[in-house]
């Protein structure tokens, strides 16, 4: 409806069309006069484990308060054993294990303007925090993923220190083979663009002349590292520099649940505009063992006396 | 709450799910042995491969520090819906079975053919232990392992 407009017609109409009875709805896109502030990501938790779309029939209420769980089986053990002809096997009386993922709630900052404020931006301003509040909103899914995987590990023991200044292939070999050889098969690695950075300067004895070469030139354009998906964040509030993460495929990870979809609302209360964005979500692993970390000594890629 | 999961099992898990269940097994007589249900004495509690003794009223209670003879094994504890429901627990009530297991005094040492029998040690125990002197046998160790015990149960 509003392609092709100017930002400030649009914000004039992004207005008037909230003083309509059937107005109050989302409207698109008019613009960029702006200078971004940083890039702001989609959430690498998502990439690592794709979110799946319940509804509250999926779920399970407590009896104790008004929130929601859901249950998820673990896959159950089984062994075979070499006997004699005359004998047989142990038996077992079959007993599931299962997980419970407790829902909450992300939400946006609830946005405030007075309808002549608004008119005087050159961007559509709320077009713009509505898209940057979906992805803070999944900058707040990747910090419960990383604080769940950091509980993993605490469990597991899956975590290698080392005094390495940046990270090459013999630092990635190392965490996936605490993956490798726990009968798992790590998947998926997850660093920082620090990390990333580090990646590109590798020696050509390392990584041969032709590859060394090509970095160079176009940096490292693969999607894979080791044969493992590579997911690069900016996230450095998060994921600090020299933290490197691997992860199983989803299946034998966890689950990521949405319950029904990400919601906006929007009102105009007089001369007053208010929006605000959220999401009801439930993250967790179940398989802990299919998670591991190596910490890095990297230093500050800042010079001293400047922050991240 | 409405679901049998305790705490540790809500994401984030506190606990390594793929890991095997050592609290009971049992490894041979599954099919025939006597599983048995009995109310569960007022304020005592089970889980699975604890062992009950039946009180003066026939319910299931927790053991004294002198062991006795009629001493059962817990199959399904007081920690389940159904045991919620039904306050009750049920015991395997035939002997033998073979079963493996975690739930046993560590503080002891054991080796195969070892006589076991369950007492209160002063902390409310309910687990296998070294049989001693003339307390009755109520199990004879088949297999010592990392972290866990096998062993058939007798007719003390």
């Amino acid at each position: 409806m509003y392609e092709g407009l100017d930002a400030q017609t649009f914000n004039n109409l992004f207005v008037e069309q909230l003083d309509t009875v059937d107005g109050i709805k989302k409207t698109a896109a008019a613009g960029a006069a702006f200078v971004r502030s940083k890039i702001r990501e989609i959430g690498f938790g998502r990439r690592i484990l794709p979110p799946e779309s319940v509804t509250r029939v999926d779920l399970t209420r407590s009896t104790d308060h008004d929130t929601l769980i859901k249950i998820v089986d673990i896959e159950h053990d089984s062994k075979a054993m070499a006997i004699n002809f005359s004998s047989e096997a142990d038996e077992r009386y079959i007993q599931g294990k299962r997980y419970a993922l407790p829902f909450f709630k992300i939400e946006s900052e609830k946005f405030v303007k007075s309808e002549g404020e608004l008119m005087a931006y050159d961007y559509a301003i709320t077009k713009v925090i509505e898209e940057n509040s979906i992805k803070d909103i999944q900058k707040v899914e990747d910090m419960k993923f990383i604080e769940y995987a950091e509980a993993a590990i605490a469990l597991t023991g899956k975590r290698l220190v080392s005094s390495a200044h940046a990270v090459d292939r013999r630092e990635m070999n190392s965490l996936f083979k605490m993956i490798d050889f726990d009968q798992r098969l790590a998947d998926c690695c997850l660093m920082n663009t620090v990390d990333y950075d580090d990646y590109m300067i590798q020696p050509a004895t390392d990584v041969g002349s032709p590859l060394a070469s090509e970095i160079t030139v176009d940096g490292y354009k693969y999607q894979t590292i080791l044969k493992r998906k590579l997911v690069v964040t900016n996230k450095h509030d998060i994921l600090l520099p020299g933290e490197i993460w691997a992860f199983t495929e989803p299946a034998y990870l966890g689950n990521f649940f949405i319950l029904n979809d990400v919601k906006f609302w929007i009102k105009k209360e007089a001369d007053m505009v208010m929006w605000k964005t959220w999401e009801y979500i439930a993250e967790g692993f179940g398989n802990i063992r299919s998670i591991a970390k190596i910490e890095l000594d990297v230093p500050n890629p800042i010079p001293v006396g400047g922050t991240i | 709450m409405v679901t049998a999961i305790s705490d540790i099992r809500v994401a984030p898990v506190g606990e390594d799910l793929t890991l095997e269940d050592l609290s009971l097994s049992v490894l041979r007589g599954l099919e025939k042995m006597y599983r048995v249900d009995k109310k569960v004495a007022v304020g005592d509690s089970f889980v699975k491969g604890e062992w009950a003794v039946l009180d003066a009223d026939g319910k299931a209670s927790r053991p004294t520090a002198s062991p006795v003879g009629g001493t059962y094994l817990v199959f399904s504890g007081t920690d389940r819906f159904d045991s919620k429901a039904t306050n009750q627990v049920t015991l395997i009530m035939s002997y033998p079975v073979i079963a493996k297991t975690s739930k046993f005094n560590a503080g002891a040492s054991y080796a195969v053919g070892d006589y076991l029998t369950v007492k209160d040690l002063g902390a409310g125990e309910a687990i296998v232990t070294k049989q001693a002197a003339t307390e009755p046998k109520l199990a004879r160790v088949i297999e010592v392992g990392n972290g866990y015990l096998v062993f058939e149960t007798l007719s003390a």
